[in-house]
């Protein structure tokens, strides 16, 4: 192999590397052998040093690939062990205090809320910080999220056994290991600690965000800018979900982006150096990403954003796919069970699609579109074909509007973003304007819900969708791609417009 | 020597080191959380009772209440209420042990709670051994002894429907919760939440 092969090919090997790791970081929750995964990673990583002293560079790789993945099902499998809790198998009567985790939601049948048993007792009594769901009657007020509340109730199974699979999925995720139905709730207070502080932070952010707002306008904006459906209605839900218009609930890397170029200007404009202003950048977007719903999208933003600061800071290039991998071996190290989250494959499926279908998609539409709108086109194509396997294998549909729904709403959204998150500190600072901002953030948000009304209301708008679907969606979404390739490697042939 | 080679030795061994030490902390932690010292806090007592019996290592529970010296105790495998109460001194005078179930076995983590005589009937019914008995107020039908006769008695509840009460306890083993009507067929929510007040497990 001539030698800039072999160092175009070294640049790939730590790409190689991570995805090894993250491989088998996957694979650990099902139920691999910790000890034997172990041993091999070692004795792995031994064969690739001794073959690297003996200059079988090829051979070494290989090794220490194969010691990644299983270095990656260890510690997934050891995770899971740790983590994973038995469900609650019978009923009882429990009483005390529990700590409200997630913002609840409210449906037509209950309030749903995941807590944290603080101090719990009666029969069937979880010790403290066994994580639970908590029902409580439809028309009860919901209490905010990390307040400390007194309940008293039934304690039971979180899914009978006729609870379709999904359920049973979704409970093992979140670590839920029983149900607590209630008739109310009596505030005691509210969590302390850091987690107290995030808490704090969570609720001064929901606040703000869509201050002076009421009913599903609230709820998109507060949806674009810290993501999550909290307070949306289950009709005007479905119809987001149904126009292909979720995603723009999810916390993105443009959100992040957005408060740390907010902050990099504020400070640039106060003369900070670059230096203070990467810093100042990077505490915004913690500050931000804590304050978000805590999903697997903002997750994978907020850390995609800190590694491509900390490259800044240190002079290092960005290497988007690096950042990609890590992002996702950190997730999955954290809780490997997150594999499943659809969430977690919504988000890096978008992403794959935007850094591999968008760019030819892009190239190829400018020559009939102006560069902006085939910019945007590319882009919801990308995000559109990446994600449609995941849909179609996670929740069985598929919007076949959504391309042209996120045509109209995407443009919106990102001023909807930047205004809401603005409105967020002037309310802060004088409430009647931060009311003002969040009105002319409704007036986007307002565009977003009848883009959704409307295209939900399309005939055929959600075709639905066998799981085994994925795989030729999965090989249309590799077309452009491999269209594109080819077209650059073929002497001679160029595309339709010669770009 | 080819292009890999110094890659291989400029950053190589760092992803060896990072794989070797991924794999010790795992095995080290999978082997703690096997001997059933390393469970987390978010697991709780549902994951660790299952995972340990309580033969394994002896529970802690914590007496508080009217006994002589409240406080937490590690105590022997299959210990009942009543050994808790004897290592917490033994009961007060004040003490009201009729709504305590006094042979109910106890779990590791458990909070035994002894009523004052002078507690209101609910206070004791949810304090009793940590929940672990119903506190048998008078005029309530037990699930588990209760007749067919005895159901019948109860507003709303036919011969059919007692015997299907009893059916269902035949084929489950008895009821632990009068939530567990719920799964009785033709009893609903309403219907459950009228007969609740009258019904113990």
């Amino acid at each position: 192999m001539p030698l800039g092969g072999a160092h175009a090919l070294a640049r790939h090997v730590p790409l190689a590397m991570l995805a090894a790791l993250v491989v088998g970081l996957a694979l650990g929750p099902f139920g691999a052998p910790v000890a034997t995964a172990a041993a091999g990673a070692v004795a792995m990583a031994v064969v690739g040093w001794m073959l690297a002293r003996n200059a079988h560079s090829r051979a070494a790789v290989v090794a220490l690939a194969v010691a990644c993945l299983c270095a990656g099902t260890a510690w997934g499998a050891a995770r899971v062990q740790a983590t994973e809790v038995r469900p609650l198998t019978r009923w009882g009567h429990v009483q005390g205090t529990v700590v409200v985790d997630q913002w609840p939601s409210a449906t037509r049948r209950a309030v749903r809320a995941q807590v944290i048993a603080d101090g719990l007792w009666g029969s069937a009594a979880p010790a403290a910080g066994a994580r639970l769901l908590l029902d409580l009657p439809s028309g009860t007020r919901p209490p905010e999220v990390g307040e400390v509340i007194q309940v008293s109730g039934t304690i039971g199974p979180a899914a009978q056994d006729r609870a379709p699979d999904w359920w049973f999925a979704w409970l093992r995720r979140k670590h839920i290991a029983a149900r607590v139905k209630a008739d109310g709730w009596t505030p005691v207070g509210t969590r302390g600690g850091a987690a107290g502080d995030r808490d704090a932070l969570r609720r001064w952010a929901a606040r703000n965000v869509a201050a002076g707002l009421s009913g599903d306008i609230a709820a998109i904006v507060r949806g674009m800018a810290l993501g999550g459906g909290m307070g949306m209605s289950e009709d005007t839900s479905q119809r987001m979900r149904d126009a292909g218009l979720w995603h723009l609930l999810a916390v993105s890397g443009q959100n992040v982006a957005v408060v740390g170029i907010g902050m990099a200007a504020l400070l640039g404009a106060a003369g900070a150096s670059r230096r203070s202003r990467l810093v100042g950048m990077g505490l915004a977007m913690g500050a931000y990403c804590l304050a978000c719903d805590g999903g697997a999208s903002v997750a994978r933003a907020g850390l995609m954003g800190g590694l491509a600061l900390a490259a800044d800071f240190g002079g290092a290039p960005r290497l988007r796919w690096h950042a990609l991998l890590l992002a996702l071996a950190v997730l999955l190290a954290w809780d490997p069970l997150s594999i499943d989250d659809p969430g977690l494959q919504l988000s890096f499926a978008a992403v794959c699609g935007l850094f591999v279908i968008a760019p030819p998609v892009g190239r190829w539409l400018r020559g009939w579109l102006p560069g902006p709108v085939a910019d945007l086109v590319a882009q919801s194509t990308g995000a559109g074909l990446a994600t449609a396997p995941v849909l179609a294998s996670g929740f069985g549909n598929l919007s076949t509007v959504g391309l042209l729904a996120n045509l109209i709403a995407v443009p919106v959204a990102g001023p909807v973003v930047v205004i809401a998150l603005v409105g967020t500190v002037a309310h802060a600072l004088w409430a009647p304007l931060g009311v003002l901002v969040a009105l002319v953030a409704a007036i986007g948000a307002w565009i977003v819900l009848l883009v959704a009304r409307v295209a939900s209301s399309i005939p055929g708008a959600v075709v639905p969708m066998p799981a085994w679907a994925a795989l030729p969606l999965s090989l249309v979404a590799g077309l452009p791609p491999t269209l594109w390739w080819w077209l650059r490697r073929v002497p001679g042939v160029t595309s339709p417009r010669g770009t | 020597m080819d292009g890999l080679l110094p890659w291989i030795r400029r950053s190589g061994w760092v992803y060896g080191l990072v794989a070797v030490v991924l794999a010790l902390v795992a095995w080290r932690w999978a082997g703690e959380s096997g001997s059933g010292s390393g469970a987390s806090a978010a697991t709780g007592s549902v994951t660790s009772q299952a995972r340990r019996p309580m033969t394994e290592a002896a529970p802690i529970v914590h007496v508080i209440g009217e006994v002589r010296h409240p406080g937490v105790y590690r105590i022997g495998g299959d210990a009942r209420v009543l050994q808790a109460i004897r290592l917490a001194g033994g009961p007060t005078r004040k003490a009201n042990l009729q709504g305590l179930n006094m042979a109910a076995v106890i779990g590791d983590g458990q909070q035994i709670i002894v009523p004052p005589k002078v507690a209101t009937r609910a206070t004791a019914a949810g304090g009793g051994a940590g929940g672990n008995s119903a506190a048998g107020t008078s005029g309530q039908v037990s699930l588990s002894s209760a007749t067919a006769a005895d159901l019948e008695a109860l507003d709303g509840v036919g011969p059919a429907l007692a015997q299907r009460i009893i059916d269902w306890r035949t084929a489950h083993g008895g009821f632990s919760s009068v939530d567990q009507l719920d799964e009785v067929s033709g009893i609903g929510p309403t219907r459950l939440d009228a007969l609740r007040p009258h019904l113990t497990p």
